[in-house]
């Protein structure tokens, strides 16, 4: 029997609240939903096509740290979010150390 | 953080895996088997940061032109994920033999230099992909435990450096000296315990999940949060955990230089 993994539940969505650090450009659409079992890469991949094909781009959570691209989008969401969201701060140069 | 809290972090941080490493049978060009590299690393240390001597001891056995961005290593022929420590991914690797755990060492892996797996590890840019890393980890697990990155944030630029090298090195005082505003933490101070668990039938191995410090659950209770039909060992350190251990207290003794405690299941 495969054993039950409570909270990596594929079937949600969970609501990404993008947020524009010092002078990088508003996107167009700034709140998104994703399926929680994506992993980080897929938001770093979206900013990146909403910037017009950026190569990079800096993505933080709580203000301080870059998720590893691998980091699982709800794992994120149950350690850091706020309120019903998880707020990803973009930047186009490094912004916390 | 009591003698004996001490000394548990001072051997575990000062332990080693050894390592026998053969250079992948895709990158051999010449005829002849080529000598394995057999070394000691730092339990707590990175596959990246000994890819100098491993291309120094290859380079005659293999024509493959070395590019730093391609190099990679697997065990078994699957890939290792650069960015984990060494210690974990032995542990990630055991099996349980006669019920109990049984780490493979010395721990048989391989180097590639060509084929690097791109759509299963991180893109690895030399040792600053490394380093960015290990400082976005120990700002994360801060996040965790405090709700803020500032301390690690606050860090000067030689401190910072000092961390590192502890961390490669596998030296606890050192590192302790530099990081009491955020290691060590006592059950009052801490928000959420930075913990990392891998079991293979998870989708990524690998899961974070937020426990409370709050709570004062022991491992076992822990994994069954995540994990709820658990049978099986769990191992951190390359030690097997009786499951009535305290989660904090295991943190507090067990965890890696970036501040996790890296958690194993393995299935009986």
């Amino acid at each position: 029997m495969e054993p039950e993994t409570k909270a990596q539940d594929p079937g949600k969505s969970i609501i990404v609240n993008l947020k524009p650090v010092a002078n990088a450009p508003i996107l167009k659409k700034t709140k998104f939903k994703i399926a929680s079992d994506k992993p980080f890469g897929s938001i770093i991949n979206f900013v990146c096509s909403q910037l017009g094909g950026k190569d990079r781009v800096f993505l933080y959570c709580n203000s301080s740290f870059s998720p590893s691209a691998d980091s699982v989008i709800s794992d994120l969401f149950n350690c850091f979010k706020v309120g019903n969201e998880l707020i990803i701060n973009y930047a186009i140069t490094e912004a916390w150390g | 953080m009591t003698e004996l809290e001490e000394q548990v972090l001072d051997e575990v941080w000062s332990g080693f895996v050894p390592l026998k490493i053969s250079l992948s049978k895709y990158d051999i060009s010449f005829s002849g088997t080529p000598l394995d590299y057999y070394i000691c690393v730092p339990r707590c240390s990175y596959l990246p940061l000994i890819v100098e001597n491993i291309r120094k001891h290859f380079d005659q056995y293999t024509s493959t032109d070395y590019i730093q961005d391609e190099i990679w290593f697997s065990y078994k022929s699957v890939p290792l994920k650069w960015h984990y420590p060494i210690g974990f991914l032995l542990d990630i690797y055991s099996s349980i033999l006669y019920n109990s755990v049984n780490l493979t060492i010395p721990f048989e892996i391989e180097v590639n230099f060509r084929r690097f797996p791109a759509d299963i590890l991180l893109p690895y840019k030399g040792l600053k992909s490394l380093y960015t890393i290990f400082q976005n980890s120990l700002k994360e697990s801060c996040a965790m435990l405090l709700g803020t990155s500032s301390p690690v944030l606050n860090l000067s630029r030689e401190q910072e450096d000092k961390v590192w090298n502890c961390a490669k090195t596998g030296n606890y005082k050192g590192f302790a000296e530099s990081t009491r505003d955020f290691s060590g933490l006592s059950q009052e101070n801490c928000k959420l315990i930075p913990v990392k668990i891998y079991y293979q039938k998870l989708g990524n191995g690998i899961m974070l999940h937020p426990f409370q410090a709050s709570e004062q659950k022991n491992v076992l209770d822990a994994v069954k949060e995540v994990v709820e039909e658990f049978q099986g060992k769990i191992v951190a350190q390359g030690i097997e955990i009786p499951g009535d251990s305290d989660l904090h207290w295991l943190w507090k003794c067990l965890a890696h230089p970036d501040n996790f405690l890296y958690i194993t299941l393995l299935d009986s």
